[in-house]
């Protein structure tokens, strides 16, 4: 098993506040995504939308970033009798998702910022477990 | 560990059905994600051409989704399903496959609409 780091990626916003970045292509689990803000001129609460580009899977979003952070993010698993998102504990306690990681395989992870001001900036990074 | 992405198309008849197959592959079957593209609410079967191993079923599929297929795993003691808790979800593991196709039934997709099936696998 290796893991790939992946990165850094720059994020600038446009005048609109919004930027879209996509990665190289990448193949493995995503094993965590690292978003660094800089002290000054960064993105202030800004919303952070990670797909995979081609395939269209959801990876992470995230409603309003203005540190850095770190992220592991994991999607739910499936009954495979009938598609119902596997719990770890009762419906009724609402339980959490038994989640794993995301696959991916030979295609870019999209970011696409919105909501932050003009000509902020970020870098991410994603690492992932594994290639093709 | 290797990943490899598997593509099949769909598309479906004037019975709003369609049966599609994968190459043969090898390897844990990890993710799959429909696409939905024009297809209309569909049933969507996923299974092993050969053995028959049910890897994913849903209906009424409204918009393009992604599923984690993980059927139970079991006591080797006495084969019962290993649950998260008493009476609750199984404990679930990933799907193999070996030197088979990915088969994929749509039911109820629309007449002659497309979409697109694909399938994350771990191996080769």
């Amino acid at each position: 098993m290796t893991t790939q780091r992946h990165g850094p990626y720059a994020i600038l916003t446009d005048v609109a506040g919004e930027a879209t970045v996509d990665t190289d292509d990448l193949s493995g689990l995503i094993d965590t995504i690292r978003i660094v803000v800089p002290g000054s001129g960064g993105i202030a609460a800004a919303r952070l939308v990670f797909t995979s580009k081609v395939t269209g899977v959801a990876v992470l979003t995230l409603a309003s970033v203005s540190a850095s952070g770190i992220w592991k993010p994991e999607g739910p698993t499936h009954d495979e009798a009938d598609g119902s998102v596997l719990l770890h504990a009762s419906v009724l306690a609402g339980g959490q998702p038994v989640c794993s990681p995301i696959p991916i395989a030979r295609e870019p992870v999209r970011c696409v910022v919105s909501g932050a001001g003009a000509g902020e900036a970020a870098d991410f990074y994603i690492d992932v477990i594994g290639g093709e | 560990m290797h990943i490899r992405l598997v593509t099949i198309p769909l598309v479906t008849d004037a019975a709003e059905a369609c049966t599609a197959y994968s190459a043969v592959v090898n390897g844990l079957i990890l993710a799959l994600r429909l696409d939905i593209g024009t297809l209309t609410t569909p049933q969507l079967a996923v299974t092993l051409e050969t053995t028959g191993v049910a890897v994913l079923t849903d209906t009424s599929i409204a918009a393009s989704s992604t599923w984690q297929p993980r059927p139970p795993t079991h006591d080797e003691a006495t084969g019962a399903e290993l649950l998260r808790w008493a009476a609750g979800n199984h404990v679930g593991a990933p799907i193999p496959v070996a030197n088979e196709r990915i088969k994929a039934v749509i039911a109820s997709g629309g007449d002659t609409k497309t979409g697109t099936l694909y399938a994350w696998i771990a191996g080769h």
